[in-house]
């Protein structure tokens, strides 16, 4: 005997009710869209007090405007011997991400200086 | 006193009152315009380094995995170039911390003091975060290119001699 057949025994009085019996389709409807709303709003919750969400820039319809991870390095395998073929590669595609990178900024001291926060007017300045 | 003198004093009052109301300016842009750049520097740089190191580091297991020469040498300038990126990171964290910490206080120009000691904080942990970058870009260039590069050398000299011998 399978516990299905055991299941199937049990009287109707006993069995827990999840839902009403006499709850409608419209009712069922609202209940899930109020569960989803529920999950979405404790998602976004989640996502806007975590300290990452901050960096989160993407937007849709915006393009990525990283440089260097558009640069055409190697691909992933770790087998291959190296031959100065694949020497030569590396050192061309690290000398173009460094010369991606230096056009970042270098968070330079004189960023917050009195005059670029604005703690200063350029009259100051030439007095 | 003096009529310079009170003129100089006239005149620092008047610079503090400028300053005075001018924290508050500072205030408006180091929550705008500043953060905005940093952050965007901030993900961008990351996201290069994180890049560059992964790669590096395939490159490097490539070596390792074949018993390569310089393997070793290589391997630990990566391992350096992945301490300085958490440290960047951490030191960014750090200093954006300090950032939101000026733009909080509350009425900047009663407690100038207290401003001016934030913004100096600010700022050494922005400095902080600068070196982390002129670290990276020092081990990038010189110290891991000069790598690859005499591995270059050392291989089309092997390969070189192989063709005459064989």
């Amino acid at each position: 005997m399978d516990s299905s057949t055991n299941t199937d025994q049990i009287p109707d009085k006993n069995r827990r009710k999840v839902l009403p019996d006499d709850m409608g389709l419209a009712t069922m409807l609202i209940l899930v869209v109020v569960v989803s709303l529920l999950l979405v709003a404790i998602s976004y919750a989640l996502y806007a007090t975590s300290p990452q969400s901050k960096y989160d820039l993407a937007r849709p319809g915006q393009p990525t405007d990283s440089v260097v991870t558009d640069i055409d390095d190697q691909d992933l395998d770790t087998s291959e011997y190296v031959d100065a073929n694949v020497a030569k590669e590396k050192i061309e595609s690290l000398e173009q991400e460094i010369r991606a990178l230096s056009g970042y900024n270098k968070f330079e001291s004189s960023d917050l200086d009195d005059q670029n926060i604005g703690l200063q007017s350029s009259d100051q300045l030439s007095q | 006193m003096t009529i310079t003198g009170l003129m100089t004093l006239s005149g620092g009052t008047y610079a503090q009152t400028e300053y005075g109301t001018r924290c508050r300016i500072a205030q408006q842009n180091l929550r705008g315009t500043v953060r905005d750049q940093d952050i965007r520097t901030r993900v961008s740089r990351f996201q290069a380094y994180q890049f560059i190191y992964k790669r590096l580091d395939v490159f490097v297991q490539r070596l390792e995995n074949n018993n390569q020469r310089g393997a070793a040498d290589l391997r630990q300038e990566v391992n350096q170039l992945k301490q300085a990126i958490d440290d960047f990171k951490s030191d960014y964290e750090d200093y954006d911390q300090a950032r939101v910490t000026v733009t909080k206080l509350q009425n900047c120009s009663d407690n100038l003091p207290e401003f001016t000691s934030l913004m100096q904080d600010a700022r050494q942990k922005r400095r902080r975060v600068n070196t982390d970058v002129l670290t990276i870009d020092k081990i990038l260039d010189p110290s891991i290119k000069n790598k690859i590069t005499d591995l270059y050398n050392n291989l089309l000299e092997s390969e070189s001699s192989e063709g005459t011998n064989g």
